[in-house]
């Protein structure tokens, strides 16, 4: 084993250019020919940013591997990403001047690819574009996503919903890090704040191709913010407050890069108070608090590529609805004075989030090792304020190698390895325990086909799970199980790409493990207001999806049209038992054949010529869930219409307005309703925001704006909140202030 | 410069995560009797633990403690 293991490392390292690669070169007009200052070249694989000097010439002195891909961009220009061999000195860039804002090249950063020539319709949103309006939290900027929707417990837990399935059902990744926070619980959240979030992936639909178990309904990718441009760093101070919750936020990032490192450092304090209604009245115990910090890390030498990254969080959410009365009064919970004070029930968390990645590049093959390390801690305190109603810690530990090989010019093939292994450790102080103690562990091989014909590119492939799952003890007369779940699934899909009109089609599978929750539950879930009892008869969950795009890229106009439909086998549902246990009532989990989930994504941008200061953007989402006849799931999102008018500002003055916005959000009725659940009414939101900036050598970035402008009263179908008949926060006002500065390095400047 | 920057910004996150440790907490503490609330009292750190954990003897009969408002 140790000689062949020799080998295979003599092999490997036989490939390495151990030369040092020399890449410079200018970016140009493509028509005048005339260099354009201070654009931006971002190596993506290296994860390394370089910006040219004011002739438009750059230098990167960067240790580089002989292949690299690379985006070049400037502002009014289209960008263009590159394969380029390396060395490659006076090399010329020429980019085309663009005229619309909207046709923007996407590097997909899960999977290397641009996003044009993807069979698979990703989404993918700068958090920046998400916050035009400045969101309370992650959740609720995701749901700006045409299919994306917040599944929230007031302002302070919230999380995405894609397509009608969220939870269990949705995978996060965070970087190539697959988050694992107790997202099997109805009421938990995320686990995760905005800090030094650079943009977000969704995937709508089953992806367990490329992402295993569980990526049933979708999956989440979020992207860190670049690093600092290269040999120069950034202090960026960030503030904002909400007016409805008295809510602050500040956040404080530090970004330096030097020739091969790069580094990024900050933190993010989050406090509310409990939010106001609209009625004027205040959600009682809706207070919130986040903190967080992160950093990051990125070195390369010659072929190898290496990032670190570690985040933290803890977060203490109050949990609206509390009440020891069998008869609940909704309003009991609306109270007429405001509070930030700690009190009971509330749910606490705290995450550590490590991952190493390296890569390793050849010439013809890039290797990639991940691995991750993720601890969850979830505390929910009920009655008592040091003793925790629910205590659960999760080790998740994540390995994942994977091969991209471009076999010949137009044939690439990405292989690859991936698993986790998971244990579940209960606090013996806590009162209640909701899961056993137990160990999860998933191994899964893939393999994907890549084919580029011309306008055509095609996409295949398959892959083998096994998840073993083993309860470590005795649960609540429940013997130990020890259960084996396999998953075979494939995605197979085309796109063509033309000029102005790109049309994609694909087929994926997914398939989800039943949770130990949904085996093995038997006690009250508070932070869910109910009593749940699982089956250990449950089996996996499978998911075989139909999705197709067509998207038209007009020189004013921009439309996009997606409809998929879905076969949900052996679906996992909570069905209601007509009994209370402690006024609390009582839920088992159950199984039905199959389910059908369908609907569509439609949107468009409208930039006229007449009037290049205005945008106007529009998304229409749609989704159907049902079973058999007369039988309908829980939950599902409310047919959504949202507009967005943004007129931008040119102002030369020191201190400029540059954007207006205004956004006008519908929610149709919802009366596809489970047995147990009550209809929700149409609503409608409407936002208001300004941004400005005071220039200089470190410029300020204003927004001020107000949200829920017309104080509407509404519960969202998603809310957790709803069963007390508790609204969603009303007007809004709110300010944020960015200030950021940047430095280069004299040496740099010297270069270039 | 760069040095400055570097402490200022290790020192605001670091602050942030030392300032926000209350170890010492107090509440009110109470438990039910016949219905009623009995009042406790304020209690801080170790005793609400105590009181948590081991109930609050009044009369022989052991009464369940609730240190949070309502």
């Amino acid at each position: 084993m140790t000689r062949i293991l020799q080998v295979l490392s003599v092999l490997l390292l036989s490939h390495f250019n151990v030369v040092s690669q020399t890449f410079n070169g200018s970016i140009k007009d493509r028509h005048t020919g005339l260099p354009i200052p201070f654009s931006s070249i971002y190596i993506l694989d290296l994860e390394i940013g370089i910006i040219a000097d004011s002739a438009g010439n750059f230098n990167a002195k960067n240790s580089l591997p002989s292949q690299i891909k690379a985006k070049f961009s400037a502002t009014g220009y289209e960008s263009k990403v590159l394969t380029i061999q390396l060395p490659a000195i006076n090399f010329v860039v020429l980019l085309e001047e663009r005229h619309l804002e909207f046709d923007e090249i996407i590097v997909s950063n899960n999977q290397g690819a641009k996003q044009q020539s993807n069979s698979i319709h990703i989404e993918t949103r700068k958090l920046s574009d998400l916050n035009t309006i400045p969101a309370t939290n992650l959740g609720e900027a995701m749901s700006n996503i045409p299919g994306v929707y917040s599944s929230s417990t007031g302002t302070g837990i919230s999380k995405p919903v894609i397509r009608g399935s969220q939870g269990i059902r949705v995978v996060t990744l965070l970087n190539g890090l697959r988050i694992e926070n107790q997202q099997w619980g109805g009421d938990h959240g995320m686990g995760m704040t905005e800090l030094g979030i650079g943009s977000v992936e969704v995937i709508k639909g089953p992806s367990s191709l490329l992402y295993g178990a569980d990526a049933l309904g979708g999956v989440v990718y979020f992207i860190d913010e670049p690093y600092a441009g290269a040999n120069s760093h950034e202090l960026n101070l960030k503030t904002q407050f909400e007016s409805v919750s008295l809510g602050t936020k500040n956040q404080l990032m530090y970004k330096v890069a030097r020739q091969n490192y790069r580094l990024s450092v900050g933190g993010l304090f989050t406090d509310h108070a409990d939010y106001q209604l609209p009625s004027g009245q205040y959600a009682q115990n809706s207070r919130f608090s986040d903190r967080s910090a992160k950093l990051a890390f990125g070195t390369n030498k010659k072929n190898w590529a290496m990032h670190i990254r570690y985040n933290f969080s803890n977060t203490r959410a109050g949990i609206p609805g509390h009440t020891h009365d069998s008869i609940v009064n909704p309003a009991d919970f609306q109270v007429d004075d405001q509070s930030r004070q700690r009190t009971i029930p509330a749910q606490v968390f705290f995450n550590h989030f490590l991952s190493i990645e390296n890569k390793f590049f050849f010439k013809r093959h890039v290797l990639t090792f991940l691995g991750g390390q993720t601890f969850n801690r979830l505390r929910e305190f009920e009655e008592k304020v040091t003793i925790p109603g629910i205590s659960a810690d999760l080790y998740n530990s994540v390995y994942s190698l994977k091969l991209k090989s471009q076999l010949t010019e137009n044939f690439s093939l990405v292989s690859g390895y991936q698993g986790m292994v998971q244990y579940n450790v209960n606090d013996s102080k806590a009162e209640e325990q909701l899961i056993p103690d137990a160990l999860t562990i998933d191994n899964g091989v893939f393999t994907i086909a890549y084919l580029e014909k011309g306008k055509w590119n095609w996409q295949g492939g398959l892959r083998f799970d096994i998840r073993s799952l083993e309860s470590l003890s005795a649960f609540k007369g429940t013997a130990p199980i020890r259960r084996n779940f396999n998953g075979l699934n494939y995605s197979l899909g085309v796109v063509r790409t033309g000029e102005k009109h790109t049309v994609r089609m694909n087929m994926s599978s997914g398939y989800r493990a039943p949770h130990l929750s949904e085996l093995l539950a038997n006690g009250f879930h508070h932070g869910a207001l109910r009593y749940e009892i699982g089956s250990t008869e449950l089996t996996s969950e499978k998911a075989n999806q139909l999705d197709f795009t067509y998207e038209y890229h007009g020189e004013h106009l921009s439309i996009v049209v997606n409809p998929f439909a879905s076969l949900l086998n052996d679906y996992i549902y909570l069905e209601p038992k007509d009994t209370l246990i402690e006024s609390l009532p009582v839920f088992a989990y159950k199984q039905i054949d199959k389910a059908y989930s369908y609907g569509l994504d439609f949107g468009w941008h409208y930039h006229p010529h007449f009037a290049h200061w205005l945008h106007l953007e529009n998304s229409f989402s749609h989704v159907t869930i049902e079973g058999r006849e007369g039988f309908n799931l829980a939950l599902i999102p409310q047919t959504r219409i949202s507009t967005l008018l943004k007129a931008s500002f040119n102002m030369k003055s020191k201190v400029r307005l540059e954007q207006f916005t205004v956004q006008h959000t519908y929610y149709f009725k919802q009366d596809q309703i489970a047995a147990f659940e009550t209809p929700s009414p149409a609503y409608q939101v409407v936002n208001l925001g300004a941004q400005g900036k005071i220039t200089g050598k470190f410029p300020l970035e204003i927004k001020v704006g107000v949200k829920n402008l017309l104080n509407a009263k509404y519960i969202d179908h998603l809310s957790r909140l709803k069963n007390i008949d508790l609204p969603f926060p009303g007007r809004n006002y709110y300010i944020s202030l960015n200030y950021q500065l940047t430095f280069k390095s004299k040496s740099y400047e010297k270069v270039n | 410069m760069k040095k400055s920057i570097s402490l200022v910004a290790l020192a605001l996150v670091a602050s942030s995560f030392l300032t926000s440790c209350k170890k010492n907490q107090c509440t009110e503490c109470h438990y039910d009797k016949n219905g009623l609330e009995v009042e406790l009292g304020e209690k801080c750190g170790d005793d609400i633990e105590t009181l948590e954990a081991s109930g609050f003897n009044d009369g022989g009969t052991v009464y369940e403690v609730h240190c949070h408002e309502h």
